[in-house]
This record gives structure tokens, C-alpha cells and sequence, in this order.
């Protein structure tokens, strides 16, 4: 019972976010401002209701399995830019790895400065 | 065959592809380069053709799956609220490192491919590969892109940033979950969120967080960017 009303309540945030973006033709989508909503919503409530952590504990784990449809695609891309793939596995490859390291070292640095103060 | 055209066999593949790539995940010990949901869609593409199924058959197939990545996105609003005291300690990290991290993501995959020959489209279409697929595509329409090269960087991106960092961030020496999460879901934006989920729930909030930042700087800053150089 308690998850059905969790599952609802999420569905009514992203029809929300969904309305908010067609109406105001945001460039943000409907899921992401759905998630805005449900946050406002519960600063707002200022407790998780159990309904809610119930429908998202039980969503969350299962992203993984969900994105793995689109990630097969990778595959299927094809022969339409087979004289672009160097050029893109590269920047993808080299761009991520760099990515990944300037991210790290800045958080880390700026982290570290934050906590020194405090 | 009427069955392998059809939504059930389509999701009920996605599910054993992704339980098998778990179990050999589990075997050697969560060895990052081979997360499941990368070792299930390369089964799963050995699979289609072997099968005789149209990539685009078993994607129409697994509409049903894929629906619920909108609740679960929404559902994200749960970790964020219940980790929102340490969000609010590291919020100028946070700010700072989503806008330069945004800004070298799109950069760094623009400069290499320029670098290495790349066309026009093809640069613009790398520019958002480090942005949360909608709002990837959305991006790419605008800037003169390809809508669907853009999602497949996009794609490419996250299953190689979510395997890579793992072991970045142990050469690094970065243990803390909250920039370790928080590194992940600037680089991999959905695909990285659920990894850092896997890790701990502080991991994927802040994964959360850097996902939506990242989206909202790169629709704002690339577009930009794009207009000054052309």
C-alpha cells in the first residue's frame, strides 16, 4: 500500500516537472525538475514520509539496470561515422581519464581548504 | 518467431544480461572495468544479432524498463534531502568544482578531437558528453550537433568514466565518499550516480547533485561558448 502512494507521489512530482517545463520551455528535463519539486517539497514537510523512502529505496538500486538498454546502443551506432570513431573514442577515452583526475585533485584541494577553516 | 520481437523477451533479456554481469562481478571481486551494466549490454549485443533482433526492436522493447528512470530520477530528491547537512558544508566546493569541472569536461573532449581530426559535427557533438542525456540531446540540437552521435558519446562517456574511476580515485587516494561521489557524477552523470549508489548513499547524493549542476552549467555555458568561437 505504502508503496503505490510512494510510486504516485513521485509519478505526480514529474507530471508536475514535465507541465513546468512545457510551459515555460525549459531546457531542463521534466524528471530533473520533478526532482526539484519533491525536494522543496520535503525541506518543506522537513521528514522523508515512509512512503516515499520506501519507493525510492526500492527505484535507486535498480538505475544500474535501467541505463543498460541505452548503453547496448554504443554498439549499434554504426558505420555512419566509422572515419570519426578515433577522433571520438580519444577525446571520450583521454577526456574522461583527465576529467576524472582535474575533478578529483580540485575537489580534494578546495575540500581541504573548506575543512582547514572551519 | 513472434516472441523475440516482443517486450517481455526484450526486458526479460535485459534482466538476465544484467544478473549475469553481476555474478561475474561479484566473482572477481567488483573489478571496475567490468560493471554490470556494461558487461550486460556488450552480452546483450553479442546476443541481437545472433538472434536476429533489430537493436531498435529490443530499445522499443524495453520502453516499459526504461520509464522508470524518470520516478527514479525524481526519487533522487530523497538521498539529497537526507545528506543535505553536509551538501550545505560543502557548498563552495561543490559550486566551484561543477563549473570548472563542466567547463574542462566539454573542453578537453573538443580540444582532443580537434586534435585528432575530428569534424565540426563531431565536435559538437562531443561537447556535451559529460551532461545527463536529455539534457545532452536538447544541447546538441541547439549548438548543430547530432542528437544521436551526441547520445552515443554521451553513453560512451559514462560507462568509461564509471569504470575508470574507481581506480583514478584509489591513485589518487581519494576515500572520502562525498568527493568521490561527488568527481562521479560530474564526469558520468547517470550511469556514475548508480555506481556511486553502489557505494554508499552519501556517494550517491553527492553524485546526484554533481549530475544536475553539471546539466544546468553545460546548457547554459556551452551554447555560449559555441556562439563566441563560430
Amino acid at each position: 500500500m505504502s508503496l503505490i502512494n510512494g510510486v504516485l507521489i513521485l509519478l505526480l512530482c514529474q507530471c508536475a516537472g514535465e507541465a513546468i517545463k512545457s510551459y515555460f520551455g525549459l531546457s531542463l528535463p521534466g524528471p530533473v525538475l520533478g526532482m526539484f519539486i519533491l525536494f522543496i517539497g520535503l525541506l518543506i514537510y522537513q521528514d522523508v514520509p515512509e512512503a516515499v523512502a520506501k519507493s525510492s529505496r526500492s527505484l535507486i538500486p535498480m538505475l544500474g539496470l535501467m541505463f543498460l538498454p541505452a548503453a547496448t546502443g554504443l554498439f549499434f551506432l554504426g558505420s555512419q561515422y566509422s572515419d570519426q570513431w578515433p577522433a571520438i573514442i580519444a577525446a571520450v577515452l583521454i577526456g574522461s581519464l583527465l576529467s576524472l583526475i582535474f575533478n578529483g585533485l580540485l575537489m580534494t584541494f578546495l575540500a581541504r581548504k573548506r575543512r582547514g577553516k572551519s | 518467431m513472434e516472441l523475440l520481437s516482443s517486450p517481455l523477451f526484450a526486458i526479460t533479456l535485459s534482466l538476465a544480461a544484467f544478473q549475469l554481469g553481476n555474478l561475474l562481478y561479484r566473482r572477481l571481486n567488483e573489478f571496475p572495468l567490468l560493471h554490470p551494466t556494461v558487461t550486460g549490454a556488450s552480452l546483450v549485443a553479442l546476443l541481437l544479432p545472433w538472434l536476429d533482433i533489430d537493436y531498435q526492436v529490443y530499445l522499443q522493447g524495453n520502453q516499459l524498463l526504461m520509464f522508470w528512470l524518470g520516478p527514479a530520477t525524481v526519487a533522487l530528491a530523497v538521498p539529497l534531502y537526507q545528506q543535505l547537512h553536509l551538501i550545505r558544508k560543502m557548498a563552495l566546493p561543490i559550486l566551484l568544482t561543477c563549473a570548472f569541472g563542466a567547463a574542462f569536461a566539454a573542453g578537453s573532449a573538443v580540444a582532443i578531437a580537434y586534435w585528432l581530426g575530428g569534424s565540426e559535427t563531431t565536435m559538437l557533438s562531443l561537447a556535451p558528453k559529460s551532461v545527463t542525456t536529455p539534457i545532452a540531446i536538447e544541447l546538441a540540437n541547439e549548438i548543430g550537433g547530432l542528437a544521436t552521435l551526441a547520445a552515443g558519446c554521451v553513453a560512451l562517456t559514462a560507462a568509461t568514466a564509471m569504470c575508470l574511476a574507481p581506480i583514478v580515485f584509489r591513485v589518487l587516494n581519494i576515500e572520502d565518499p562525498q568527493i568521490w561521489g561527488f568527481c562521479l557524477g560530474i564526469t558520468a552523470h547517470g550511469m556514475g550516480t548508480a555506481r556511486a549508489f553502489e557505494m554508499n548513499p552519501t556517494a550517491g547524493a553527492f553524485s546526484s547533485l554533481a549530475m544536475c549542476l553539471t546539466g544546468a552549467f553545460s546548457a547554459a555555458l556551452i551554447p555560449l561558448v559555441v556562439k563566441l568561437l563560430s
